[in-house]
């Protein structure tokens, strides 16, 4: 789930540091390798850790037995060669995390290089060939890699040689520990493999048509038999298929848990399990009918929770049915509205409101966002900004050929709205359905001049009604024929595409301007709206 | 070796043979090309007539390599003609003991090639290339091909050049004046017929009378495999099997996955074993994935598909929620979430492959107003929500 250990040992730390203790005043580089306690091994390709046992590993992870079963078969015992493996599933169903517990059980050398970290061919080669020369990069070699390798070509042919290379170092430490019986830690068997994690993330590269063949094929290609291929992706096996095509390797599939395996796994590490299982009594069939991912259940359950745990005062208390009758009414009405904030990432303030408003019944308010935390904005924006971009948002929503009307040279609000007739019933149908066409269609794009436009408008009236106020804002100097909140609105607006609130697109060759595209949601225009007393609802284009 | 019992495997294996030894014996160049789908032994054989060769020929008394030696190319790698030239020069400094700089050039190289070959020649050593991945080559130019079958033309030179492909209609994608130069020969695999298969896994599990594992042990384990072969059900698996992709690869692979099932107390190969084994070969992945669905994700899924059924060309994930809220609104279900939750799990399904953007890649828009499509067919919707263990009824109604 995201924990990517690295497989090094402590020896590798304790080579670094001893180098850096005993540097001479002239190289540091050659004190680390006079310095040498162990000479680089294979031994660094294994698991860092002691290994453990198959009944350690089982009831780590519960409700995989049937693929830890299979994923040894596959392996199969010392030396056996295998075929390439593909191991995919939903995302956080536990592939990378047993794929690597399973190698510290088997203790076996193994190179893992993940897709993300290693987000371009290069990297991903050169991630490999450091590791199977234990290479690490540190400061005294300027981070640099063993060898630069960017082409397929020559990461096959370094990538054999290395092969080879361990594969005989592997036979040699075995007859070397036959003979000597000292040896800290023994490596089982003459295999090394090859994981490459997150293999879905490849589909996105610019080379993906030849990286992807080029992975699949690694096996023929290398024809070594001691080397082992495993991919592990979040993506079924079809999503790769390509006109190239390639022998598929064995799929192996790690199925999204079900509601009995959540619950073993989410009771595990709990202070008092007993409570927590009764939590989840309640809460997890309702929850699993919006997500079954692990990651965002254990994200929305935590706070939820603190709020069942809240009238307790002993944490440590095992309920009885009528502990638990009394828990469940009081959590009721907070289910219904986490239920529909299952994804939100609730902010630091949001939450630090919460535990100060502790009286107050959450369930008295309406789901639509009038909740006290979300009234304003969580972030912070100058005021011209937020004038930027209520513009850019009724730029983006209302149609341009009624910008006249909404907007006065003067500034004024919509007062040509009093002046239309009243539309008849049929018009209003009909009206309402194109607003929701427009709706539908999402916002629109309007060029540059027509948000300056807006803007200056809107500005002019801000300005009046700030000069009736006290001037909070120091910065703000109001003067008689400038408007100063024009100023530098150009770098306001490079600033507002780069927190994409306003997206760029392309330049038409025909109008040479580039056109602009407002993707905030009504509820943040609301809120910055409101930040700055701007009466939103007049100005925008409904009914 | 697990080919020798597979006739047509051996009629292309001596035709192969002679064209390479007529080049050794009679110091003439030849070409062809080896075509056939993946997985059906081209580059096996390739590889047994080499070693028979290397056999028949042996190391002459003189000091760089023997009579015959091999040039691989990958088109997969190798498919830009500066690292092929680049990978060519390698190799042949490899064989003659030379030492290779990486820093030669373009030029460097060709005219090392070309040198290198006019010495082979005159030496009587036979070169072959061999080109894996054929048809990756003739992208672009085909300047490596031109520049070899050219030099195999003009300079005295002694080589073979042999072409793997899993395309059939490889030669057809050569250049003209490529063209001109090649033999048209080629030379094409296929995969084996039911007979052979059963011969294959005759040969394949059975175990050897006469190595080092006990005697009866070997002789029981035998008995008890031919007598699973007449079995009617081992049959139907094997027919399935050849439904499914029946070449030596596909074999081995389901093969190897019914050994590694084997169950070692037993210690005999079981009829569950190769059952489990072609089973796991044999997949649904869109199945798969609609049974890990949550249900607001099926109720997505059933919403797209009733906009596709009312012929809406391209409809935005905004439609799709107006859909959602009409199916609440008409059947009051208690499954009713907000926007951001819906989303949310539409990317789910995004991720998963099940519905795509209808508009390629690169539009700036936002998710909600992009076009999109189901990736899967009403009928396994259907089928996917029957065996979803939780699909609430009215889904199952909506969805027909």
């Amino acid at each position: 789930m995201g924990k990517d250990e690295v497989p090094l040992i402590t020896r590798r730390t304790t080579r670094s540091s001893s180098a850096t203790a005993i540097s001479t005043k002239n190289n540091v580089v050659e004190s680390t390798t006079s310095t040498n306690i162990c000479s680089p091994s294979p031994i660094d390709l294994l698991y860092g850790g002691e290994p453990i046992d198959l009944d350690v590993l089982l009831s780590n992870f519960p409700g995989r037995h049937p693929q830890i079963r299979e994923l040894l078969q596959i392996l199969g015992p010392l030396n056996a060669p295998m075929l390439p493996v593909f191991v995919y599933g939903g995302p956080s169903t536990g592939k990378t995390g047993i794929l690597l517990q399973l190698f510290r059980h088997l203790n076996r050398p193994f190179v893992y290089s993940s897709c993300r970290t290693c987000y371009s061919p290069r990297i991903l080669f050169e991630s490999v060939l450091n590791q199977l020369s234990y290479h690490q990069k540190n400061s005294t070699n300027g981070y640099s890699s063993v060898k630069r390798c960017e082409k397929p070509s020559d990461f096959v042919n370094f990538l054999r040689e290395a092969l080879v290379g361990i594969v005989k170092s592997l036979k040699e430490n075995r007859r070397k520990s036959k003979s000597s019986k000292k040896l800290e830690r023994s490596i089982d068997g003459n295999m090394v493999y090859l994981i490459f994690d997150k293999l879905e993330l490849v589909k996105d590269w610019d080379k993906s048509s030849t990286i992807l063949p080029l992975l699949f094929n690694l096996d023929s290609m290398l024809n070594i038999p001691e080397v082992g291929l495993i991919f592990i992706s979040s993506t079924p096996p079809d999503t790769f298929y390509s006109s190239m095509g390639y022998i598929e390797p064995i799929p192996l599939y790690f199925p999204t848990y079900n509601e009995d395996d959540l619950r073993q796994i989410l009771v595990r590490n709990q202070a008092n399990p007993k409570l927590y299982s009764s939590f989840l009594d309640v809460v997890l069939r309702p929850f699993c009918r919006i997500t079954r991912r692990l990651d965002e259940l254990s994200a929305v359950f935590s706070p939820l929770f603190i709020e069942y745990c809240k009238p307790l005062n002993d944490l440590a208390i095992v309920p009885n049915e009528d502990l638990k009758r009394k828990l469940f009414s009081n959590l009721q009405p907070h289910i219904s509205l986490f239920l529909n904030e299952t994804f939100r990432v609730l902010s630091q303030s949001s939450l630090g409101a919460e535990r100060t408003k502790d009286g107050e019944p959450r369930g008295s308010k309406s789901k639509v966002g009038t909740c006290e935390d979300s009234d304003e904005l969580d972030f912070h924006m100058s005021t011209s900004a937020k004038y930027l971009l209520i513009s850019a948002f009724l730029a983006s929503r209302n149609p341009a050929t009624l910008d006249a009307s909404f907007f006065d040279s003067r500034g004024g609000s919509a007062d040509g709205r009093k002046r239309r007739r009243k539309p008849s019933e049929m018009a209003k149908g009909q009206k309402e359905a194109e607003e929701q066409e427009l709706l539908s269609k999402g916002p629109g794009s309007f060029p540059l001049e027509r948000l300056l436009a807006i803007f200056q408008c809107i500005t002019s009236v801000a300005e009046d009604s700030l000069g009736e106020e006290v001037q909070e804002e120091d910065s703000l100097e109001v003067e008689g024929q400038n408007n100063p909140l024009m100023s530098d609105v150009l770098l306001q607006l490079s600033t507002l595409c780069n927190a994409n609130f306003i997206v760029k697109g392309g330049t038409c060759p025909l109008e040479g301007s580039t056109r602009y595209r407002s993707v905030v949601s009504e509820d943040l225009a609301l809120k910055v709206a409101k930040s700055v007393k701007f009466p939103l609802a007049k100005y925008v284009y409904r009914r | 070796m697990v080919l020798q019992n597979y006739d047509v495997i051996l009629f292309l294996c001596s035709k192969l043979k002679f064209i390479v030894s007529s080049s050794v014996t009679e110091a003439c160049n030849n070409s062809v090309l080896l075509l056939g789908p993946r997985g059906t032994g081209k580059v096996a054989v390739l590889e047994l007539v080499l070693e028979d060769l290397l056999l028949e020929y042996p190391d002459m008394i003189t000091l760089s390599g023997g009579v015959v030696f091999q040039i691989r190319l990958n088109g997969l790698l190798h498919s830009d003609d500066n690292s092929a030239l680049k990978e060519i020069a390698r190799q042949l400094c490899v064989e003659h003991q030379l030492v290779f700089s990486k820093m030669a050039s373009f030029d460097d190289n060709s005219e090392f090639m070309i040198a290198m070959l006019r010495e082979c020649g005159l030496a009587h050593k036979t070169v072959v290339f061999v080109l894996d991945e054929f048809d990756l080559f003739t992208q672009g130019k085909q300047r490596l091909l031109y520049a070899l079958l050219d030099a195999m033309q003009s300079v005295t030179s002694q080589a073979v050049f042999i072409g793997v492909s899993c395309r059939l209609d490889a030669d057809q994608l050569l250049e003209k004046r490529v063209k001109s130069r090649f033999s048209h020969r080629k030379l094409l695999f296929l995969p084996p017929s039911e007979e052979e298969i059963y011969r294959l896994l005759d040969h394949v599990l059975s175990l050897p009378v006469d190595s080092n594992l006990p005697h009866d042990y070997a002789m029981e384990f035998n008995a008890k495999l031919h007598s699973m072969f007449s079995d009617e059900r081992f049959r139907q698996i094997i027919d399935s099997f050849m439904n499914f992709s029946p070449t030596v690869r596909h074999l081995v692979k389901f093969l190897f996955r019914a050994v590694s099932d084997m169950d070692l107390k037993l210690s005999n190969l079981s009829f569950e074993n190769f059952k489990s084994a072609i089973s796991s070969l044999q997949r649904q992945p869109k199945m798969e994935c609609l049974r890990d669905c949550s249900i607001l994700e099926l109720y997505i899924l059933v919403c797209m598909k009733r906009l596709e059924v009312k012929e809406q060309n391209s409809y935005s994930f905004s439609a799709v929620m107006k859909e959602y809220k009409s199916i609440h609104d008409s059947f009051q279900t208690s499954d009713y979430y907000s926007q951001d939750v819906c989303l949310r799990a539409f990317e789910h399904i995004l991720q998963r492959g099940l519905v795509c953007f209808a508009d390629g890649r690169g539009r700036i828009q936002s998710t909600e107003f992009r076009p999109v499509k189901l990736l899967i067919s009403f009928a396994e919707l259907s089928q996917g929500l029957k065996a979803h263990h939780l699909c609430p009824a009215i889904l199952q109604k909506l969805a027909a």
